[in-house]
């Protein structure tokens, strides 16, 4: 056995060695044998001659030679192989084809792979990742676990058993001012234990300890690498240094590994780059039970399945409901999720309906060698005879031919990694980053495997159903055939067969981009409550003990204004709290003469505390009422204003101006605000989320938020972007001001998902129609051919040019109408899986069936006009020649 | 050369191996020994010799090595395996049990049978 091993080896790898071994020992043979002539007076050259005479044919004796070996099949190989290459050479234009088409399938689906892996199928980057979950308060059943109050979470560890550790974190950040411009840094304040929850070590220094996460700690900071790389030039010597972050100093213990990949937070600022200890105590105000605001990532213990831990967890939070019914809403649940699924849950849907798209492309371009193959088999029915004849074994002709399908599969499959080196590179760039983890996607290893098992599936796939039809062919019957190029009629109804398929297949992708293509439509013809156009946006982060007061922070925006109001190109300017699309901080609504059982029953709604002309810069239309003035300061009586569903759902049959209310908790010692007036609904949460209760406030009466500017502007707002910056740094060199972008921008990022997986399914169905239409003109062309004579009879016989065509047209007609046929049904069972990706719009929509219906209808018969024509301009003599 | 015999089919390799029981060879070294050893009486077509040579050292019988030669050259030696010998053992006696059988049958007079 291990012998024969090493003969193969050698027989594979040693190839050359063994041959000059054997010329070696035959030239020895000869020389030799020349030589002893000569010593018996035989002339030198006359000796050579005799010597190679007497051993006779050398070539016949090494062929014989390598049989004996055991070779054969090897030779065999290489001879099918070399076959192969001769026969492809020789007709460039279908080998050019099919590598062609199947560089684009498999290079799809390559690309594809490629993004499935990185974004859904590899391993986060945390020690067992498979054991890390997030949890959340769920008040009305959501599944996405979102937040939770600090108490909620103390009595959750202290209760539960499935868990090995749980970890609270919460967005910060900081305003680095050392060197250079002040920079604002993304930060996490996060439980001591958070860095051992995920399973990090730190690059140097340590993670925190359980003393510096109390309310009288939090003066230690951790860095992410490329903070510390950027900022502090990777200084080695970092650990025990003080920085200052927003005027107040912290400790670096610790700097993160390169590796790190942080937890986002949805709607965050940003990449956290700052860690600091989370620091909350039972006592703070803001660690009540429904003080909803922390995030919370879980480790199980080992061998605990998730459904354990979540049964566990609602055991838990019944009781405390039960306990505590004044803290949470009756129905609260705990949501829990693996990270992994709430990390990449959002794309997987769609990442997957791609997937299954460039699947169907593939089938396609199989189907469309698969009939190239075909065609070009019905030609090649004298040769295969000839061979077979001649005394190949069937075996021996089926391998020839799967040899130069295998052959064109792995040429198309080389181009098709070339394509998709390129498309990847393009997705990695072009996709929106909305999509999770979309920077991670490689050309690595396992999606070159993944490519090359694509080919190699594809080369028999296409293979073998020619190789299969021709080869068992009688030779009797082909060689008498006089070279008749039509092919048997199981061979032709095989080919129809396909291209039904293709156009099925194509229906079904076309119909899937229609619907996705519908709802984009009708998503961005949806009105957002605002007009987003020529506005320009950027954050601001005030800090430090010069803004103590509030009156300092109003005058350093009034400031700001001044300088704005007198750009050119400035129209009007506003802030506001909660920028639409971007950030959402919503509040408890409660109603001074409404009592409920419970406060934490209060319907909770969208809070904005803005500046009077905040309305009149985004365009919100005044409802009934009046908006804010500038009389409307810290010393006035409390107002504000609510949007048209909150008016409508809060005070049913009522007015609601004059209504008195309270945004977060109930406390009738405190002031009561009074509503003066009702304006538009606004979408803050997408387009395709319908507006909340909404609520605004004045700035001047409650300054306690971080603000957004929104400028509008005459001229394109990105013209403004840095006289805006230096209008802020010009008030104030210490204060960072970040994210200076168009309010359009979020408009396009907040559809940017979509439009990315309607733009590759689009193309994918693009490529699959035009794929279909290929393989119809070539299957009617075909027919075409193959009926020359019956049509040089039918013209002399007196048919017109238009019963010819409209004969070839008919046929492609019934092939079409079935593929159609097939199609509908079958987009019908696909289109399910794009339910949760679409807007207003129903999976069997008529229209985009119907539609797709005609496009498709169109595109094959139009593939079929040329053949058609080309068949109606036959000369009938000619026509009776053929053959 | 006058008495020279055509080898019957499938007795090369039998006599490949009797040369090659008596001491290593190379190829060339083989057709000498079987014209010496059969007194010139066989004539082996030359070339025929190498696919054989392959053969049995494909079903190791044979095998093989690089070594020099009497005249200075690399050259491939061949030499018996101990299942070559068991091989040549089990040959021998089937083509002597097959000669007598043979010779007794043409020997075979009138009354005998």
């Amino acid at each position: 056995m291990l012998k024969r091993l090493q003969l193969l080896w050698r027989a594979l790898a040693g190839r050359s060695t063994l041959e000059r071994d054997m010329d070696d020992e035959l030239r020895f043979h000869l020389e030799t044998r020349a030589a002893d002539l000569e010593r018996s007076g035989v002339a030198a050259h006359e000796a050579a001659r005799r010597a190679r005479l007497e051993f006779g044919a050398v070539e016949g004796y090494k062929e014989r030679c390598r049989e004996a070996r055991g070779l054969r099949p090897f030779d065999e190989m290489r001879g099918d192989l070399r076959y192969a290459l001769r026969v492809l050479r020789k007709s460039p234009a279908f080998a050019l084809t099919s590598i062609a088409t199947l560089a684009l399938g498999i290079g799809a689906n390559t690309a594809i792979f490629s993004a499935v892996k990185a974004v859904l199928l590899n391993q986060l980057p945390y020690r067992d990742p498979d054991r890390l979950v997030m949890l959340g308060e769920s008040d009305a059943g959501e599944k996405r676990p979102e937040t939770v109050g600090y108490t909620t979470a103390y009595d959750w560890r202290k209760l539960s058993r499935s868990f090995e550790s749980m970890s609270l974190y919460r967005d910060a950040a900081g305003a680095i001012v050392e060197r250079g411009e002040p920079e604002l840094v993304s930060g996490l304040r996060v439980n001591y234990d958070f860095f051992d929850t995920l399973g990090i070590r730190m690059q140097i220094g340590r993670a925190f300890l359980p003393e510096e996460d109390r309310p009288d700690g939090r003066h230690e900071v951790i860095l992410a690498h490329g903070l510390w790389r950027r900022r502090f030039g990777g200084d080695p010597a970092i650990l025990g240094r003080v920085i200052r972050l927003s005027d107040s100093s912290f400790t670096v213990v610790g700097v993160l590994p390169a590796g790190f990949r942080p937890l986002e937070i949805p709607g965050g600022a940003g990449t956290p780059e700052i860690f600091e200890p989370l620091g909350y105590a039972l006592t703070d105000p803001f660690a009540c039970r429904d003080c909803q605001h922390l995030h919370l990532i879980a480790r199980l213990k080992k061998d605990v399945p998730v459904a354990r831990a979540q049964t566990e967890m609602n055991t838990i939070m019944a009781g405390l409901v039960q306990h505590y019914p004044g803290s949470y809403p009756s129905e609260a649940k705990v949501a829990l999720q693996p990270l992994h699924d709430y990390t990449v849950g959002r794309v997987s849907r769609a990442l997957w309906v791609l997937m299954g798209a460039v699947g169907f492309v593939l089938l396609i371009a199989c189907a469309n060698a698969t009939n190239l193959t075909l065609a070009r088999a019905a030609g090649r029915a004298r040769e295969m005879a000839l061979r077979a004849a001649l005394g190949a074994g069937r075996y021996r002709l089926i391998r020839q031919l799967i040899t130069e399908s295998l052959l064109l599969a792995l040429a198309g499959g080389m181009a098709g990694i070339l394509l998709a080196w390129w498309c990847t590179s393009a997705l990695s760039s072009l996709a929106p980053a909305e999509v999770p983890r979309i920077h991670e996607i490689r050309m690595d290893a396992a999606v070159l495997w993944f490519a090359l098992a694509a080919s190699l599936l594809t080369g028999v796939l296409f293979g073998l159903t020619p190789a299969l039809s021709t080869s068992g062919a009688d030779p009797n019957a082909a060689l008498k055939d006089q070279g008749k190029a039509t092919g048997s009629r199981s061979r032709r109804t095989l080919r129809d067969v396909l291209v039904m398929g293709e156009l099925a297949l194509a229906f079904v992708l076309a119909v899937g981009a229609g619907l996705l293509g519908k709802s984009l439509v009708r998503l961005m013809n949806v009105d957002p409550g605002f007009e987003p156009r020529n506005v320009l946006t950027l954050r601001t982060f005030v800090y430090g003990a010069r803004y103590q007061k509030p009156e300092a922070e109003i005058n350093y925006y009034a400031q700001v204004f001044e300088r704005l109001r007198a750009t050119p190109g400035i129209e009007s300017v506003a802030m506001t709290s909660a920028l639409p699309l971007r950030d959402f901080d919503s509040y408890g609504f409660h109603i001074r003469d409404r009592r409920l059982a419970h406060n934490s029953e209060a319907p909770s709604a969208d809070n904005y505390s803005v500046t009077p002309d905040y309305f009149h810069v985004m365009r919100i239309p005044l409802v009934r009422g009046r908006v804010f003035s500038s009389a409307d300061g810290s010393s006035a009586p409390r107002v504000a204003a609510i949007s048209e569903t909150c008016a409508r759902e809060e005070f049913p049959n009522q007015d609601p101006i004059g209504k008195q209310i309270q945004l977060g908790g109930r406390d009738d010692a405190k002031p009561w605000t009074t509503i003066v007036g009702i304006v538009g609904d606004v979408r803050q949460y997408g387009l395709d989320t319908a507006p909340r209760i909404a609520a605004y406030i004045p700035q001047a009466q409650n300054l306690s938020f971080p603000y957004s500017l929104v400028a509008r502007t005459t001229v394109d707002p990105r013209n403004l972007e840095r006289a805006t910056r230096a209008a802020f740094l010009a008030a104030d060199p210490t204060q960072p001001v970040f994210q200076v972008q168009p309010l359009e921008s979020y408009l396009a990022s907040s559809l940017a998902q979509r439009r990315f997986t309607l733009a590759l399914l689009a193309a994918f169905g693009g490529l699959a129609l035009a794929l279909a239409a290929v393989g119809i003109y070539g299957v009617v062309s075909c027919g075409v051919t193959a009926r020359t004579r019956e049509m040089g009879i039918r013209m002399a016989l007196g048919a017109r040019r238009g019963d010819v065509i409209a004969m070839v047209l008919r046929q492609a007609a019934v092939l079409a109408g079935a593929g159609l046929a097939v199609g509908g049904a079958a987009s019908l069972a696909f289109t399910r899986f794009l339910s949760t990706l679409l807007f207003e719009v129903r999976t069997t929509d008529v229209a985009t069936l119907g539609a797709i219906a005609v496009l498709l209808g169109a595109v094959a018969l139009g593939a079929s006009f040329l053949p058609a024509r080309r068949a109606a301009s036959v000369d009938p003599t000619t026509a009776l020649r053929y053959e | 050369m006058g008495h020279q015999a055509e080898l019957l089919p499938g007795t090369l390799d039998l006599l490949i191996l009797k040369a090659v029981s008596l001491g290593a060879l190379h190829g060339y070294g083989v057709l000498l020994r079987i014209g010496q050893i059969s007194g010139g009486a066989l004539t082996i077509e030359q070339g025929a010799l190498y696919p054989a040579l392959y053969r049995l050292e494909g079903q190791n019988l044979l095998a093989s090595e690089w070594g020099t030669s009497e005249n200075n050259r690399r050259a491939k030696f061949y030499r018996l395996t101990p299942a070559g010998r068991r091989r040549l053992r089990q040959e021998t006696e089937s083509w002597n049990r097959l000669v007598s059988a043979i010779a007794a049958a043409l020997g075979a007079k009138m009354r005998e049978v």
